[in-house]
């Protein structure tokens, strides 16, 4: 590659590449980590608007029962089934998005014993009421509320360990950046230094030389790297040098 | 000194690296686009724009003299260092800054320590190029890239005069662009039939392809955690230690026993030499083993101590059993041999069988000496005189490795760690060999290690492979003028 323009230009374009693309990424890896800051504070409320859910519907179901017992009636109300429901729906939602899968496990089985107790007092034990209530219905109902409770702080504990390791990796979600960036300001110590050898050194030679020809009739003799347009200046100057001289 | 042409060199090795990033974001892609693959194409593009833009603007040189040679080596092995902690860095995972130098530097030097606490944790596309770095530091950037160079024709072999041992200059006898077509053909040759015939032996073809890589670099670098005692199998132990002992011989002498030359493997003094120190320390390290009890059969104490003696003396350091456990005087056997290493113009590191040898030379002409002090008496190598310079260079050599293994185990053993595991740390990675004992043992690795002494062992890694001499030369910037 000889022409002046071509290296120069060449040079800069490199250098811009590297600079919007050092850019680029450091972009893209903040975005990338906002999104996952978000994601986390995402996941952490709806985790527990979750668990909301799934108490409150328990509780919805736990006050029917209380009143189908003292009433004495014969079959579940309409809050039964709509706490039932809501608790089935709040619990599916959860085994789609659940980070700990040990304590949403815990409530599918403290669940499946509730239900089973339930819907054995339905069918064969209606006169059983307070003390079956107290003694049966209420560890069972408190295993149930007490899982869902576990699975809340599960849940946040997990996403504060997320939360920390992001936070101890966050210079590492900036090292694309960091490396694009190193590399970039090495290329700009190498074209400064290049274009100091190639381009300025040279430019001041033949400046110097010329004097010294002028003032001191001191030989026309300039050493420079490269077959440039600057080297053809030089040349072109010797020539006119000894043409004159002739 | 010519800044600008050390730089379009060092622009070239660059280049070198980043087409090997690129055939490792390739292999990424062959296994379904793993983690390592957005990396490995950061970096390859980081890598061929450093290396390419020196290229813009410097012209080929013609010629070039011994500074600018030891500038381009050292200078080429610093950048590749450098340029192969990217996608480390970019990967994340158990990856922090001294974890990623580290693991470049013992990858480039061919030494083969990891501070990973869980290899198999890393795609594989990243394990490939783990692979890669031993494959390229083994067969020397710098040598490498001379023979795509258009400019070799004409461009004097300065660079292998560095990259190689001044002993192992002494031993070719071709021209500088042969010994390169000569070294790569060989080493390209014996990956293929080391992975070829572990392939066969029953390892995967991705691990066997891997640890052909490191194998043939005398590097140690495994794609397992227990190394190849995962594998578990005598045919890929008994191949591996066919090709960590062709590794360790004098490539140029593998050349010329190939193609039925007089000045063979079989005739080399040197080689018989290293050789011996095989049989000898590995039955000593074997009857050892199966004396105290530690193996229950001689055959078996015969496999381990054989296997751990080639991959020490090889400067390998792959793995097939602790050998931090092993009785004191197989441990010795072991210690001995991480200095001694391997022959000179391989990939191997250390003091290499060569110069002791040499050593022992002197010390009998020496004696010799005393006895009859008017006798003419000199020291021969194969039958070929030594001159004065070389033997007095190698005795240095000898000299200064022990010194710095010395001020190396007085640092790292301020900072706490126990003298076994200091001075082990010091000579295996001075020796570029890997592991040592204690602490730092075959089945251990450097995750625990702070990161100062880390550091300290990166500096010795490149110090062993740049004999020294080359590494301190960057360093003395009157020398540059």
């Amino acid at each position: 590659m000889n022409g002046i323009r071509k290296k120069i230009s060449l040079g800069f374009w490199c250098l811009a590449l590297m600079l919007v693309f050092s850019g680029l990424v450091s972009l893209l890896e903040l975005r990338r980590l906002g999104r996952s800051t978000g994601d986390l504070l995402q996941t952490s409320t709806y985790s527990m608007e979750l668990s909301k859910r799934m108490l409150d519907a328990v509780q919805e179901q736990n006050t029917s029962l209380l009143q189908t017992i003292v009433l004495e009636r014969n079959s579940f109300d309409e809050t039964f089934r709509h706490g039932h429901d809501e608790f089935e729906s709040a619990l599916g939602e959860a085994a789609r998005t659940a980070t700990d899968r040990l304590e949403l496990d815990n409530i599918y089985t403290a669940r499946q014993r509730y239900y089973e107790l339930v819907s054995n007092y339905l069918d064969e034990s209606m006169d059983t009421d307070i003390e079956w209530f107290v003694e049966m219905y209420k560890t069972s109902y408190q295993e149930l509320t007490d899982a869902i409770k576990n699975y809340m702080v599960s849940s946040q504990h997990s996403l504060l360990t997320s939360a920390t390791s992001l936070r101890s990796n966050a210079y590492r979600a900036m090292m694309p950046g960091v490396i694009t960036l190193c590399v970039a300001i090495v290329m700009v110590l190498v074209f400064a230094y290049l274009l100091d050898l190639y381009y300025t050194r040279p430019l001041m030679g033949i400046n110097k030389g010329l004097r010294g020809y002028i003032t001191h009739r001191i030989p026309f003799n300039v050493k420079m790297e490269g077959r440039d347009e600057i080297y053809a200046i030089k040349e072109g100057i010797s020539t006119l040098i000894n043409s004159k001289r002739e | 000194m010519r800044f600008n042409v050390v730089l379009r060199y060092m622009g070239i090795v660059m280049l070198l690296v980043a087409v090997f990033l690129l055939v490792s974001s390739v292999i990424s892609l062959v296994y379904g686009v793993d983690t390592g693959f957005y990396p490995l194409l950061l970096s390859a593009v980081m890598a061929g724009a450093l290396g390419g833009f020196p290229l813009i603007f410097v012209e080929k040189a013609d010629s070039l003299n011994i500074k600018e040679g030891y500038a381009i080596v050292v200078g080429g092995w610093l950048a590749a260092c450098f340029v192969g902690t990217f996608p480390y860095l970019l990967w994340g995972g158990q990856f922090d800054i001294p974890t990623a130098w580290f693991e470049s530097v013992s990858g480039f030097t061919t030494t083969g320590s990891t501070s990973l606490s869980d290899i198999e944790a890393l795609p594989k596309s990243l394990l490939f190029w783990r692979s890669c770095t031993h494959w390229l530091g083994g067969v020397g950037v710098v040598m490498f890239v001379l023979v795509i160079l258009p400019s070799l024709g004409r461009t004097k072999m300065t660079l292998s005069s560095v990259e190689l041992s001044p002993l192992a200059r002494e031993n070719y006898k071709y021209k500088s662009q042969k010994i390169v077509r000569i070294l790569l053909t060989l080493y390209a040759g014996m990956t293929v039939s080391a992975a070829l015939l572990l392939g066969l032996c029953g390892m995967d073809w991705f691990d066997a392809v891997n640890h052909a890589f490191s194998c043939v670099a005398t590097g140690g670098f495994s794609t397992r955690n227990l190394s190849l005692a995962y594998f578990d199998s005598a045919w890929i132990e008994v191949v591996t230690m066919v090709f960590m002992t062709l590794s360790a011989i004098h490539f140029g002498l593998i050349f010329a026993t190939f193609t039925g030359n007089r000045n063979n493997i079989f005739r080399s003094e040197v080689v018989r030499f290293f050789l011996g120190t095989i049989v000898v320390g590995g039955i000593l390290v074997s009857v050892n083993l199966f004396t105290t009890g530690f193996y229950p059969s001689f055959t078996s104490a015969l496999r381990y101590g054989m296997f751990q003696s080639v991959s020490v003396i090889s400067t390998t350091g792959f793995a097939t059993a602790d050998t931090s456990v092993w009785p004191p005087l197989a441990v010795m056997v072991l210690i001995y041999m991480t200095f001694q290493c391997g022959c000179a113009g391989s990939t191997s590191g250390g003091i290499k069988s060569d110069r002791v040898w040499l050593a022992l030379k002197v010390l009998r002409a020496r004696i010799l000496q005393q006895q009859h002090p008017n006798a003419i008496i000199r020291v021969r190598l194969n039958n070929v005189t030594q001159d004065e310079k070389v033997v007095g260079f190698a005795m240095l050599f000898i000299v200064i490795y022990i010194m710095i293994t010395t001020a190396g185990t007085l640092v790292v053993s301020a900072t706490g760690m126990d003298l076994e595991s200091s001075f082990t740390l010091v000579a295996a990675s001075m020796g570029n060999v890997g592991p040592g004992f204690g602490q730092v043992g075959s089945m251990a690795n450097f995750s625990d290690i702070s990161p100062f002494v880390r550091f300290c062992s990166t500096v010795l890694m490149l110090l062993g492979r740049l004999e020294i001499f080359g590494l301190v030369q960057l360093f003395l910037i009157k020398w540059w003028k």
